[in-house]
């Protein structure tokens, strides 16, 4: 009779002990493999809520004035090609949720009365644009000193779209929808008196106003000149400009802000971001924002380690007390030893016989575990952490974070199965191992 | 001999016996003290990034309401309207600072000084007007109560880097940016000197914190008080004196809360504590910060609750089947005592005993074990978390304590009961003929 | 021919009492041998010392002549001998023909039938059987191992005495057509009297009566 019999012989006719066993191992494989999926799961939620909070580089000009004779003199302004930040995005690759550039001009229309600020004349009725790919990621409608009132902001793929205040649409009976006639424009002063310096008008566009904002907050210097009026401003999106010849294409005067998934990919990203050659690093600079993770950095990391630390030690434990366990139940098995030791088996037939028992039980014990935790996992995965909802402006931007938090995977299950393996066949070799140590009177002594 | 007795020998005899069962018993209560406790650290800590990313009420004075301003008056720039509603008065910031689950409170206006500068230089604009009458040009300053929570701060555009930031007792006192400092060569603890053309006075602030984050701002800025860099944050009680105000009118409020999750009620509270209630105020709530974590938060909560839970049930599942092996392997020894005229009582009360007495050590070596390790791990956290660790709450709790022993112990005794009743219930000559 | 000798067996048991002090016999093929003796005058000791399961103080044993320690203990034991105990030791988890399956290839009921066991009985749960079927079991399988010698510790110690009768029988039966030799120790009467030749031991000494 073969060991393979004798170990099913032992386990089917003791089905007591085995039915014992098999929950023992049952549960401590449940416990491991919900640990490890629950270690899985801080990581992955760690990182959702890092991605939710996100982060923020920007690329600014930042003109290093030059002294010449006493006198400052500044360079012309400095900008960013489109090669330059499709470099970044390429750095920053995944991580990327979106970016912003920005442009300035000036813009004029028949159709638009702007409302006058200082000095204000014929020449000077303008209004200042800001072209842009998101307007909602503008820094005065993130800080909320302008909010939507009606209509979307401006967004990359709109050409020629505009978002302008509620005071210059009532002022003007603009509607979203209207379409309105653009000029170029340009600001200075001569003599104390507001001029347009492009009085010779060659570029046109038809304007659609999409969005129209309301100037919650902003301060205005009361001597503003209509340009500088907060109501006359203009969000756009670049075409506008390139349009309405301000702008050349793909150059960008303004920031250029990254907003990028994971707070703590940060760091590594500027790092090769600063290696962008075709950055004039002169007269830009590199701002980063991750103040928001970093207020929470702190309790974020010391959950995720508090969380590894319980489930380390829960895991060392449970195999611990799993091996013990096993240990006890061996060494009533003496008795059996002595018997096939009486009868001529050898100790590595008597061994393989208990060590494939084990393995059967534990094999079993696993499987069923495994099932459960799948099923289970699902169950929770739905009823716990349920649909995410993506909440506001930035995180509007990302795609949808996966919100299958616990899952068993297939290898860690693997690697699982495998260490219980190990710990079984080590305590059940070492444990026999005492006894088959002693002499075979003793064990018979022991026996009787 | 009694139970008692026959229990200390038999443990004493059974010394490798007792011992494994005292390491189990060690090791399942040290498992479950360490998760329970480890399960409220990270309570505390979950709480601790609500109340750090925190939500807020922003109480304002409604200007946008026409009915709240009076005739406009005439004046050399045109017509001028004048706020005649409700102000924010120290009486209002008392009654909300008493409120439950108010944790801070501040108060700006955005623009409330405008300051020209006497002895330093602003970053001039592309046009530059002298409304001052040779002061040179006005730039807005912040006022505020508390400089810390001023949006820029709060949402990481500016930072602090030298200094400190305004509290609602400074009294001239400036925050600067960087480049303005750079550039005038200042720092913190010199003093600036500034002209305020409305109440026509030249006053003296001290620099007590200098900021960054202004770099590169100044977009298409026409005049220099559109420069970022040029606008600062000076404080409140300054700013009633210069402009002789007795008592404190603010335009806005920003209170801060404790969590999210109960700033409704909060407002509705403050809304009808008497000194708000029917003032021509808007309010407004932002929990912005908190929606975004809020979901991924819960959930790592809710897997820490489940991590604790899966470990104390698998661990009294585990003691439990463990004792109901041990005490069906006794079978023998049961039939042989009940053989020797025990009753069944004295046999049940010596393997209880049993277990009992070896529970005793192990929940005191548990003890020492779960405290040792909560230390370490604490230890471990802190070093590992560079920023913004203060102190981590990884102790055993006595209701923990209570919970792990005195469910153990029930285990423990229901578990052998359990057993034991499966062997003695039968005769003792079936058991003596069961035996092998 | 001798098939099993020992010369000068000695034995103590932790430096200090001498559970023998040299006892030498010579044993053949075919016979049944009781050794009598009151309890703890060595009589298991020198059991396990012919069935190599312990090693003399001094002395030697020979099987066909040629020492047990230079040939092996383990295979002294795998090969030339097989045990019956007083509590039978059985695998309780084996019904009684697996039992005897654990030490002969042979098919198991033919020796289970003629030891008096039914077919059905064969298949039973052993902890089922009675004390005598269990020992006939362990009997059985003891028989089927091609060991050569038989050694039985207090074999009918747990029976009542028609049953220890008949077991007593069973070993002679056994040793005489099979041809082993069977080595019982016992302090049973009835076993006694079915030896080819009984000992005694008495205060370290084999006595041949």
């Amino acid at each position: 009779m073969g060991i393979c019999k004798r170990a099913v012989l032992s386990l089917v006719r003791k089905k007591g002990k085995a039915i014992l066993l098999f929950l023992i191992f049952f549960l401590v494989s449940a416990l491991l493999l919900t640990c490890f999926s629950i270690l899985d799961g801080t990581r992955q939620a760690a990182r959702d809520l890092r991605t939710k909070i996100g982060a923020v580089f920007y690329i600014r000009p930042y003109t290093q004035m030059t002294m010449e004779n006493g006198t400052v003199s500044e360079g012309s302004t400095p900008t960013i090609s489109r090669q330059s930040m499709e470099e970044v995005i390429a750095i920053v690759g995944e991580e990327l949720r979106a970016y912003n550039t920005e442009h300035y001009g000036y813009a004029k229309s028949d159709r638009l009365r702007f409302l006058p600020g200082t000095g204000d004349s014929e020449a000077s009725n303008m209004g200042q644009v800001t072209a842009v790919r998101y307007s909602k990621l503008t820094d005065v409608f993130l800080s909320e000193e302008y909010t939507l009132l009606a209509g979307r902001h401006i967004e990359p793929q709109d050409k020629n779209k505009i978002l302008i205040s509620a005071e210059l649409a009532a002022e003007n009976d603009l509607e979203i929808g209207d379409v309105i006639p653009l000029t170029h424009a340009g600001l200075d002063q001569r003599d104390g008196l507001y001029i347009d310096t492009i009085p010779e008008k060659t570029a046109f566009v038809e304007a659609e106003v999409v969005g129209i904002f309301q100037c919650t907050n902003s301060q205005d210097s009361p001597d503003a000149p209509t340009a500088g009026k907060s109501v006359n401003h203009i969000f756009s999106d670049s075409h506008l400009l390139v349009n309405l010849q301000e702008q050349q294409d793909g150059i960008y005067e303004g920031e250029i802000a990254f907003y990028i998934s994971d707070p703590l990919e940060l760091e590594h990203l500027l790092e090769q971001v600063k290696a962008v050659d075709s950055i004039d690093w002169e007269n830009h600079i590199l701002r980063e924002n991750d103040f928001q993770y970093e207020q929470i950095a702190g309790q974020l990391q010391s959950m995720q380690n508090t969380a590894l630390s319980l489930i380390v030690i829960a895991a060392v434990l449970s195999m611990a007390a799993l091996m013990l366990i096993l240990m006890i139940r061996m060494r009533s098995r003496i008795h059996e030893i002595g018997i096939y030791l009486s009868v001529g088996k050898s100790k590595a037939e008597i061994l393989g016989q208990f060590a494939l028992e084990n393995w059967l039980v534990l094999t079993s014990g696993f499987c069923l575990a495994l099932l459960l935790s799948v099923l289970c996992s699902e169950l929770l995965n739905q009823s716990l952490f349920g649909i995410l909802t993506e909440a506001t402006e930035i995180a509007a931007l990302q795609t949808g974070g996966k919100s299958d938090y616990l899952n068993p995977e297939f290898l860690r299950s693997v690697l699982l199965f495998f260490g219980e393996s190990c710990a079984v066949l080590l305590t059940v070799l070492a444990s026999s191992m005492m006894t088959l140590a002693l002499k075979p009177k003793e064990i018979l002594t022991k026996m009787s | 001999m009694n139970f008692f007795k026959r229990a200390i020998r038999y443990c004493w005899r059974q010394k490798l016996r007792s011992t494994l069962l005292f390491f189990i018993f060690t090791l399942l209560a040290t498992a479950s003290l360490i998760a329970l406790s480890a399960g409220h650290a990270t309570a505390e800590e979950t709480s601790q990034v609500k109340k750090t990313v925190g939500a807020s009420i922003h109480i304002e004075i409604d200007k946008n309401n026409q009915s709240n301003y009076g005739e406009g008056i005439q004046n050399g720039n045109g017509v001028t309207y004048q706020y005649n509603g409700d102000y924010i008065t120290q009486d209002v910031i008392d009654a909300i600072a008493k409120v439950d689950g108010v944790v801070n409170y501040s108060a700006q206006s955005d623009g409330g000084y405008w300051g020209a500068a006497m002895d330093f230089e602003y970053f001039s604009g592309s046009f530059n007007i002298d409304y001052t009458g040779g002061h040179g040009q006005s730039v807005p300053y912040t006022v505020t109560l508390n400089s810390e929570l001023s949006s820029n701060f709060l949402n990481g555009t500016y930072t602090l880097e030298d200094g400190r930031h305004i509290t609602p007792e400074d009294s001239y006192a400036v925050l600067i940016s960087k480049e303005l400092a750079d550039k005038n060569g200042r720092s913190v603890g010199d003093s600036i000197t500034m002209y305020d053309l409305d109440s026509d006075s030249e006053n003296a602030f001290k620099i007590v914190g200098i900021f960054s984050g202004t770099e590169g701002m100044s977009k298409d800025a026409m005049m220099s008080d559109e420069i970022p860099a040029n606008q600062g944050y000076i404080d409140m009680n300054s700013y009633n004196e210069i402009f002789h105000r007795t008592a404190t009118e603010l335009g806005s409020l920003d209170v801060y809360v404790e969590s999210a999750e109960n700033v409704q009620d909060i407002l509705k509270t403050i809304q009808n504590l008497p000194e708000l209630k029917d003032k021509t105020f808007t309010y407004s709530t932002d929990t912005e910060n908190f929606d975004f974590i809020s979901n991924p938060l819960s959930s790592l909560q809710t897997m820490m609750d489940t991590a604790v839970l899966v470990i104390a049930l698998i661990g009294a599942a585990l003691i439990t089947l463990l004792l109901v092996l041990w005490t069906r392997g006794r079978k023998k020894e049961a039939g042989i005592l009940m053989a020797a005229g025990k009753n069944k009582r004295e046999i049940l009360l010596q393997f209880l005993s049993e277990n009992l007495l070896i529970s005793i050590p192990s929940a005191a070596a548990s003890w020492g074990l779960a405290r040792l390790s909560c230390s370490k791990i604490g230890a471990f956290l802190v070093n590992q978390t560079s920023s913004g660790m203060t102190d981590l709450h990884m102790v055993i709790g006595s209701a923990d304590l209570a919970a792990v022993y005195g469910i153990g112990i029930l285990l423990l005794i229901l578990a052998v009961l359990l057993s034991a009743t499966t062997v003695i219930r039968l005769q003792p000559k079936e058991i003596l003929s069961q035996m092998d | 021919m001798n098939l099993l000798e020992f010369y000068d067996l000695k034995y103590s048991y932790n430096g200090q009492q001498n559970i023998l002090r040299g006892v030498s016999g010579k044993l053949e093929q075919g016979k049944l041998y009781a050794i009598l003796g009151p309890s703890g005058c060595g009589k298991t000791t020198l059991l396990s010392l012919l069935g190599g399961l312990d090693i003399p103080t001094s002395g030697q044993i020979l099987f066909n002549g040629k020492d047990i320690r230079k040939t092996g203990l383990a295979a002294h034991r795998r090969n030339h001998v097989s045990f019956i105990f007083q509590s039978y030791n059985l695998i309780d988890y084996l019904t009684p023909m697996e039992n005897v399956a654990l030490t002969s290839k042979l098919p198991p009921l033919p020796v289970l039938e003629r030891l008096g066991l039914t077919k059905e009985e064969s298949k039973r749960n052993v902890l089922k059987l009675s004390g005598g079927q269990q020992q006939r079991v362990a009997i059985a399988r003891a028989l089927a191992s091609e060991a050569p010698v038989i050694l039985a510790d207090e074999p009918t110690g747990n029976l009542d005495e028609d049953t220890a009768w008949d077991i007593a029988k069973i070993l002679k039966e056994s040793a005489h057509q099979m041809n082993k030799c069977v080595v019982a120790v016992t302090h049973s009467n009835e076993l006694a009297k079915q030896a080819d030749l009984v000992f005694r031991l008495k205060k370290g000494e084999l006595i041949m009566q």
